[in-house]
């Protein structure tokens, strides 16, 4: 329903007066209210999972909400109701993203629905793939507010929203690119079916064979506790390096693979990250669709909203505060927690420090070349050392509380 | 101009059937390529410290150890299998999970505390035991362990390792059929029969799983090196029952009124003692929880109805007799409350007790020696 609400929002009106898009907003109206009004009739028991349905008041006030904004989406110039969704789909991420608040967020589902609260779990509440489903509607709604509304079909929008391929771990595509794509098959049916293969196959062996293996033997948090010797720590902590590039990369592969298999190109997501000499590099190669991301939506307009605004303030303040902001959004957006505050704080930093000493490198020693770029020694050097920092920053990441990163940091630095 | 994906279907057909021929031909090579071969090849003793006791774990993830019956590889991760001082007595320890020692670190079982006690004494004890109660898997270890020379081989049994219809559906003897093969017909085992080793297990197909398992055991390696954990030590565990309010008065199907010399197969050891002369051996009854609960009037434990038990213990001592075994029998000297979650598996403190009395032996051995040496 979020879906179909969005399209309404986003659309041409041309769109909007089309009869098949008519046809498959009543359908998938009619679907939703179906799956909802089925389970008040104790009759049809064996068409439905037994458990308590929905309230009446409940599934009335969804549809006052999804008639009020068709009803009103023409008079929607000031985009409030594109910002009442955007608000939604950042309440909804963060009851996703936090235990506390999908488990209370179970309660409360569970009070409205006459359950017993007794059974709430934060898991419950979990949405497969919501954290993708977000950020293309997202991505949506604000392209929408600045250029104004689209011209994308509902079956493929729809289609777009939730791409199987890529909704479990991207990469995140641009939704006018998917729309060509899929318009261009009909025209080009080539597929590169070897090449979809060989990346399904190099997917498949990172994830399952490389990844799965690395698994067994880098950090995570029981295997810390066990660990006392900074030796070994520093061995899992590198191991969980390897581990979450080839489990993650494995996934792109697997995922533009099969979108490949449908005729649909996905944006490449990993470009050699664990080579890269400087932070900034590795930021440009590793999970380049969600970096693209905030860097086009959040990065990039509130720099210059604040260099625009904030003229005594030194540039330098404004840059590290984005630089370092930018990568706490990117922290929580994998979970709302310490942990990946403090991720996205070192990250920011460490990118924030690199440039400066990038900059004061090149403006007094070597004028036009990066320390990187002098020779293989200095570019070796500089590879290990990003290397080690971004490993440093996993224990942020993987660890589930800041006691056990701290423990992780300690025994690294030979304190047991 | 465009270029044709799909050039020619015959090209995929050739990519099928050449794909095929080389699948056939390793799965078919595969069958000539000896077990020691593959399980020879090994990171423990050389990139990561040899394991303290044989591979076994049932929760991997989180003991970093795991079951595999790859015996090859299963002593190629022990730390026997790196340069032994040959200066040092050499003694194994051979038995069930109670002397490889369930719920205890390696420095807490029979092998560590003898080791701790004979230190700088020039003696090595070496924990072989393996969490199966049988018989002829004690053969199987001993037979392979005799490659690694040892001087001692104290050997612990009970009446549950000795039941004959059960000895080839243990796992670890049933996953080595050809070997345990070997094994009847070499030591002329009587009452096994000779195993079926269908041609399709020996394949690279049929031995997936071994070869899966044999890398996880060397990853594995490196979180041992590390933390020096091979089993999970659970806070809270079952304990052993104590209790029988229906109590069993049989014995693998057998009756008090049946003879249990007859379903035995004491002359396992006997005959892998006489198999290899040039080692001492010393057998040992182990110790069981002798419970005090309802009904151990007539049952002692989970294991065994008394009538059994006493049965099996005039039994063995006779056939130890008559065959010059040395034998001691210290089937009551830990205490009940001195075992954990099972009627073998001792406490800390029983492995001390148990520990004691192994020394005693131990000791005696080595004046024993020094006097012949005299």
């Amino acid at each position: 329903m979020i879906g179909v609400i969005s399209w309404i929002l986003v659309s041409k009106q041309s769109l909007l007066e089309n009869r098949n898009n008519k046809i498959a907003i009543a359908s998938l109206t009619l679907l939703f209210v179906f799956f909802s009004i089925l389970r008040l009739f104790p009759m049809l028991d064996n068409l439905r999972n037994i458990s308590i349905p929905p309230q009446m008041h409940v599934l009335i006030f969804i549809f006052t909400i999804f008639f009020t904004i068709v009803i009103f989406q023409n008079f929607n110039k000031s985009h409030i109701l594109h910002h009442l969704l955007i608000i939604l789909l950042i309440v909804l991420f963060a009851l996703q993203k936090n235990e506390f608040l999908s488990l209370n967020a179970s309660i409360v589902l569970r009070k409205l629905g006459d359950q017993s609260t007794n059974l709430a779990s934060a898991s419950e509440t979990l949405w497969v793939g919501y954290s993708y489903f977000a950020f293309r509607l997202l991505h949506i709604m604000f392209d929408s507010i600045k250029q104004g509304k689209i011209d994308i079909e509902l079956h493929e929008f729809i289609g777009y929203l939730f791409f199987f391929p890529a909704l479990l771990a991207g990469p995140i595509m641009r939704s006018q690119d998917y729309v060509n794509d899929l318009r261009e098959k009909n025209d080009n049916d080539e597929v590169n079916i070897e090449n979809a293969f060989k990346r399904i196959a190099t997917g498949l062996f990172q994830k399952f064979i490389v990844a799965d293996m690395l698994a067994l033997i880098s950090m995570n948090s029981v295997i810390v506790e066990n660990i006392s010797s900074a030796g070994w720590m520093w061995f899992v902590v590198f191991m969980y390096a390897f581990r979450i590039y080839f489990d993650f990369s494995g996934y792109t592969h697997i995922a533009i693979g099969i979108a490949q298999l449908i005729g649909i190109k996905l944006p490449e997501n990993f470009n050699k990250p664990l080579r890269s000499p400087t932070l900034t590099i590795f930021w440009n190669n590793w999970h380049i669709t969600l970096t693209n991301w905030f860097r086009a939506y959040y990065f990039n307009p509130v720099t210059r909203n604040l260099r625009r605004n904030l003229k005594t303030i030194y540039p330098n303040i404004i840059l590290a505060f984005m630089q370092i902001s930018t990568m706490i959004l990117i922290g929580l957006w994998h979970g709302i927690s310490w942990n990946f505050i403090f991720w996205g704080f070192w990250m920011g930093i460490g990118l924030f420090i690199q440039n400066q000493i990038s900059t004061w490198f090149i403006k007094n020693f070597t004028k036009d070349k990066a320390f990187w770029q002098m020779n293989l020694v200095t570019k070796s050097t500089s590879v290990a050392f990003t290397f080690l920092y971004i490993s440093l920053g996993w224990v942020w990441f993987a660890m589930p509380d800041l006691d056990t990163s701290f423990h992780v940091f300690a025994t690294l630095m030979g304190n047991k | 101009m465009k270029t044709d994906p799909y050039p020619n279907n015959m090209n995929y057909l050739t990519i099928i059937i050449k794909l095929v021929f080389v699948l056939v031909l390793i799965n078919f090579l595969w069958i000539f390529v000896p077990d020691h071969f593959i399980g020879g090849i090994s990171i423990y003793n050389s990139i990561v410290s040899g394991r303290e006791r044989l591979p076994f774990g049932e929760i991997p993830e989180s003991s970093y150890n795991l079951s595999l019956f790859n015996i090859d590889a299963m002593f190629s991760s022990h730390k026997i299998s790196a340069s032994l001082d040959d200066d040092n007595l050499l003694i194994f320890l051979i038995g069930d999970s109670s002397i490889w020692g369930f719920l205890q670190k390696p420095e807490e079982t029979l092998a560590g505390l003898l080791n701790e006690k004979f230190d700088q004494k020039n003696i090595q004890v070496m924990n072989l035991g393996y969490p199966s109660i049988s018989i002829l898997k004690d053969a199987f270890l001993i037979d392979y362990a005799m490659r690694f020379d040892p001087d001692l081989i104290i050997w612990f049994t009970t009446l549950e390792a000795l039941p004959t219809d059960n000895q080839l559906s243990i796992p670890i003897n049933a996953n080595n059929p050809g070997r345990i093969n070997a094994l009847i017909n070499q030591y002329d085992l009587d009452g096994f029969v000779i195993q079926p080793q269908p041609i399709s297990e020996r394949t690279f197909w049929g031995q997936r799983r071994n070869l899966f398992d044999l890398i996880r055991l060397q990853i594995f390696g490196f979180l041992w090196d590390a933390t020096g954990i091979d089993q999970e030590y659970p806070d809270n565990y079952r304990q052993a029952l104590r209790d029988f309010p229906n109590p069993t008065l049989e014995f693998h199907g057998l009756k008090e009124s049946q003879d249990l010399a007859d379903h035995i197969s004491l002359d396992v050891i006997n005959k892998v003692i006489n198999h290899n002369p040039n080692t001492d051996f010393v057998l040992i009854n182990e110790p069981i929880l002798i419970s005090s609960g309802e009904n151990s009037h007539l049952q002692y434990n989970f294991y065994y109805p008394k009538w059994a038990y006493d049965s099996y213990r005039e039994i063995i001592n006779n056939f130890t007799e008559i065959n010059g075994i040395k034998y001691y029998d210290f089937w009551d000297i830990v205490p009940e409350n001195e075992f954990t979650n099972s009627a073998i598996h001792l406490t800390a403190n029983g492995e001390i007790i148990l520990a004691e009395k192994i020394s005693l032996i131990i000791t005696q051995y080595i004046g024993d020696l020094n006097q012949n040496a005299k």
